[in-house]
């Protein structure tokens, strides 16, 4: 074969390859992503049954325990808004109020019910001051 | 001291300046005692960066807390270990970090070439000195480690370091990356160099081929040691999360190493050019990338890295380097240009060139899917997360093809295979790995897991084939020396470091992937809420609560558990868990009592039994809820003594309170009253049966993980490691009567 026509099936074989993988990545990417909200935005849009994932802060005074159920208020960023989360599962260490956190929660008719293990706590170590540093 | 600190950061700068003027002046008008300076300054800056950052060590293990970063980040009471290593856990240490450790490798390289690339090291030491100088100046000017507080508003102790960076791995783990971060440099600044002076020959290559080694050395270790912390230190049993700050150490790792593959064609062929100095300039932009979002905050992580002001200044040095080195290929395109072309689909040039191709393609997945949340809200006004479980359909398969062509390419012929090629090679490793797939289905119940499967068939292929090459080498060894096969067999990897410590560094893949894979695969995990003497079952194995356990210490409080571990009635494992809390430094909110016993301050040990075929892991949450009366009650007790004394001392003159609270307060046995309060509410965990929430896991393999790596780690250092003078002189002549070829 044609050595010019033999490049020039293998770049057309390639450059379908580098399509057909990038289009399943933006379909997967939109089809299976879940929203990551405030917590105004979780208040505003959430519905029964409906999955998302809660991204905030962990308001002061808010974590208690109801048995082995941790429940806690997550504080929008932005507004005074705050939503208040079940959860059962892994606490990760850095978990504290004052502390961001992300955690998949379900609607389950005005409550939300923290996904089991899935709540990541941001680690407070690296680059800001320690958290509660008094003098 | 933190005078000194800064002056000797400006001077950074300004040794930065004017390395970069001359370099760039001296090869402009080719003078080179202008050269040598601008190399000069690059000596200069190392030695300044590391007096600069012995300072802060000092500053650090003498609990010097008018250095704002120590007070924020250390404690009179943390091991001297960890003082050493504190400076790295603040944006401004690391900031410091980073410029000296740039400046020693950009030092070394330079010395190292100091004789050769003429035309090209005066700008890569340019660049380099650039790229120094901007670090030194966002620790100048935005992140100062050498920041200082007035003698009356420094306090008598520091806020302490997070109990999670107390870990032998984040010894090193940060150095490691940033080592390898900074040798990313190294190659990159000298890609830059070439498309400039237009010597785009495969000398800067041969010359730099060791620091993206080292880059790719380094930046691995890094990984591996973050995912052994991630494992053992945080509690959630995992050791990658395909976290943002993962993937942005994993994608320049990736890049790398597909440099460190395709410039063997440009070395072998003079192919591949163009591609190759794309490879080194996405790497080292990615690099810098990494470093981006770890420090800007524009992604939600597990890692916090609250938001700083360093994204701009980020994104300007991105934006230079990412349109600089599109716009310096362009100009040089013609010169990029290669007369010869692949033989074959059936060559080692076209598996490396695939090899290469799959590499991208992983970095491109992992890219696109990191900024995802950035990009959807960028479209839809939402940030959109895709999460760990979208990369598994694309990197899996992409990890398995990898594995495979790891196993191929060195096996294959260059320029085009024949049959009796394959035949000869190929036999063995296939079979190998097709009859451990077979075994697998008939044994065990691998094929549940398709992928996990074919992953396991494709590492014993490539550990088949690696046998395969070393047993023949040494076979051929002895042939020619009559030497015992494990004097042949070293002879062997002494005289060919680079080819050998490549096919030993694939071994270790393959056994990495494996790990990777079974962990991964075929875990089991149970959530439990035990009281002592309450059993659970996690995949055959009987998880016993035997008993609470409280350990009191000046450093912490730990409050754990002893679990028993059974299998078809015999022990298999005692394992202890325990998490410790600190002292919070924040009386004021936690109480006099409450401030040993506070959550945010605490970091899980895990219990681990780890072997050749399993991990038992194990976590426990300590349950304090039933103390929480004790401890509301100690904190107005001691809140009620404290006030008393406090009123009487207020009587006194302001000069004289701090010092006759402190005394009246020891006089009155009020701190041993206080110490022995906590022991007996910590005593009162074991007295009772209080439930604890478990995490209890049982994953095979994970062992292979670490020693994958390690393998890994060795044959990329045998890689690197020069060669004795009289092979390297051989192949030295070998390679430049393959240029005088090349050229004529």
């Amino acid at each position: 074969m044609d050595p010019n026509r033999k490049r020039a099936i293998r770049l057309t074989v390639a450059l379908t390859a580098a399509l057909l993988l990038a289009s399943a990545l933006i379909y997967v990417s939109f089809s299976a992503g879940r929203d990551e909200l405030t917590a105004k935005q979780l208040l505003n849009r959430a519905h029964p049954g409906g999955q998302y994932i809660l991204a905030g802060t962990v308001v002061d005074g808010s974590v208690r325990y109801e048995g082995s159920t941790l429940v806690f208020s997550v504080r929008d960023p932005h507004s005074p808004a705050t939503a208040t989360v079940r959860y059962t599962g892994v606490v990760p260490d850095p978990f504290a109020p004052g502390r961001a956190v992300m955690v998949n929660v379900t609607d389950s008719s005005g409550t939300f019910v923290g996904q089991q293990n899935s709540l990541t706590t941001k680690c407070p170590s690296k680059y800001q001051t320690a958290a509660g540093a008094t003098d | 001291m933190g005078r000194l600190g800064q002056a000797i950061l400006l001077l950074d700068l300004a040794v930065c300046i004017y390395g970069v003027v001359a370099s760039i002046y001296g090869a402009r008008t080719h003078r080179t005692d202008w050269v040598d300076s601008g190399r000069r300054a690059v000596y200069a800056l190392a030695a300044l960066s590391v007096i600069a950052f012995a300072v802060l060590e000092v500053a650090f293990l003498r609990n010097d807390f008018s250095f704002k970063v120590v007070a924020d980040t250390s404690s009179t009471t943390i091991p001297t270990f960890y003082k050493l290593t504190a400076p790295w856990s603040s944006q401004q240490g690391s900031l410091l970090l980073w410029v000296t450790l740039s400046s020693i490798w950009s030092s070394l390289v330079l010395f190292v070439t100091r004789r050769r690339l003429r035309d090209i090291a005066p700008y890569a030491t340019a660049v380099l000195l650039g790229m120094a100088g901007f670090f030194a100046a966002l620790a100048s000017f935005s992140a100062n480690p050498f920041d200082t507080t007035s003698p009356a508003m420094t306090p008598s102790q520091g806020a302490g370091l997070d109990p999670l960076l107390m870990h032998p791995s984040m010894m090193f783990h940060p150095p490691m990356l940033y080592s390898g971060y900074t040798l990313m440099a190294i190659p990159f600044a000298f890609a830059i160099g070439a498309l400039i002076s237009g010597n785009l020959g495969s000398e800067w290559i041969r010359d730099t081929r060791r620091f993206a080694l080292g880059a790719w050395l380094f930046l691995g270790v890094g990984i591996i040691l973050g995912a052994r912390w991630s494992y053992t230190e945080l509690g959630w049993g995992g050791y990658w999360g395909w976290d943002a700050v993962e993937n942005a150490a994993l994608m320049p790792w990736l890049m790398i190493t597909a440099f460190i593959h395709s410039i063997q064609i440009q070395e072998k062929r003079g192919m591949l050019k163009v591609w190759n100095v794309s490879l080194v300039l996405t790497a080292g932009t990615l690099a810098i990338f990494g470093t981006f979002l770890v420090r800007s905050g524009v992604l939600d992580s597990i890692h916090a890295f609250g938001a700083s002001t360093l994204g701009v200044p980020f994104v300007i040095l991105l934006g230079i380097m990412f349109f600089g080195s599109i716009g310096l290929v362009l100009w040089r395109r013609e010169s990029l240009k290669t007369e010869h072309r692949i033989d074959s689909l059936l060559s080692r040039e076209a598996m490396f060139l695939l090899q290469n191709l799959v590499l991208v393609a992983m970095v491109f997945v992992i890219f696109w899917i990191t900024l995802f949340p950035l990009i959807s809200e960028a479209i839809t006004g939402t940030k959109v997360s895709v999460g760990p479980p979208a990369f598994t359909p694309f990197v899996v398969p992409l990890a398995i093809v990898l594995v495979l062509l790891a196993g191929i390419g060195p096996m294959i012929s260059w320029r085009r295979a024949t049959v009796s090629n394959l035949r000869k090679h190929f036999v063995f490793p296939v079979s190998f790995g097709l009859l451990v797939t077979l075994l697998l289905i008939l044994f065990t119940d691998a094929d549940r897991k398709p992928f996990a499967l074919v992953m396991f068939g494709a590492a014993s292929f490539l550990i088949a084939s690696v046998a395969q090459e070393m047993y023949r080498g040494t076979s051929a060894r002895r042939a020619m020396t009559r030497d015992f096969w494990p004097v042949a067999f070293v002879a062997l990897i002494r005289r060919n470091r680079r080819r050998y410590g490549g096919y030993i560094a694939h071994l270790g893949l393959a056994v990495l992937m494996i790990g990777v894979a079974a962990s991964s695969s075929f875990q089991h995990s149970r959530n439990a809420t035990l009281r002592p003497g309450q059993s659970v079952s996690v995949d055959g194995n009987i998880f016993h609560y035997v008993r609470p356990t409280a350990v009191v210490t000046s450093e912490k409080i730990s409050f754990g558990a002893v679990i028993d571990v059974t299998k078809n009635g015999k022990q298999v494992a005692l394992l202890h868990t325990d998490q410790g809390f600190y002292p919070s430094t924040n009386t004021a909110q936690d109480g006099i009592i409450g401030r040993f016993f506070d959550s945010a301050n605490a970091d899980s040990t895990i219990g681990l039994d780890a072997g050749p075929l399993r991990d038992i892991w194990t976590v426990a949450a300590a349950n304090l809820q039933p103390l929480l009366p004790l401890i509301n009650k100690g904190n107005k007790l001691f809140a009620d003594d404290y006030n008393a004394t406090l009123k009487q001392v207020l009587k006194l003159p302001k000069s004289e309170q701090s010092n006759a609270l402190n005394s009246d307060l020891t006089k009155s046995d009020y701190w041993v009253y206080r110490d022995a309060a906590v022991q007996d509410i910590a005593n009162q965990y074991t007295k009772h049966a209080y439930p604890i929430q478990f995490l209890l896991i049982i994953s095979p393999l994970v062992s292979w993980l670490w020693v994958g790596a390690i393998i890994l780690a060795i044959g990329g250092l045998i890689a690197m490691w020069p060669a004795p003078l009289a092979i390297r002189r051989r192949s030295l002549s070998v390679y430049r009567s393959r240029v005088a070829r090349e050229i004529s």
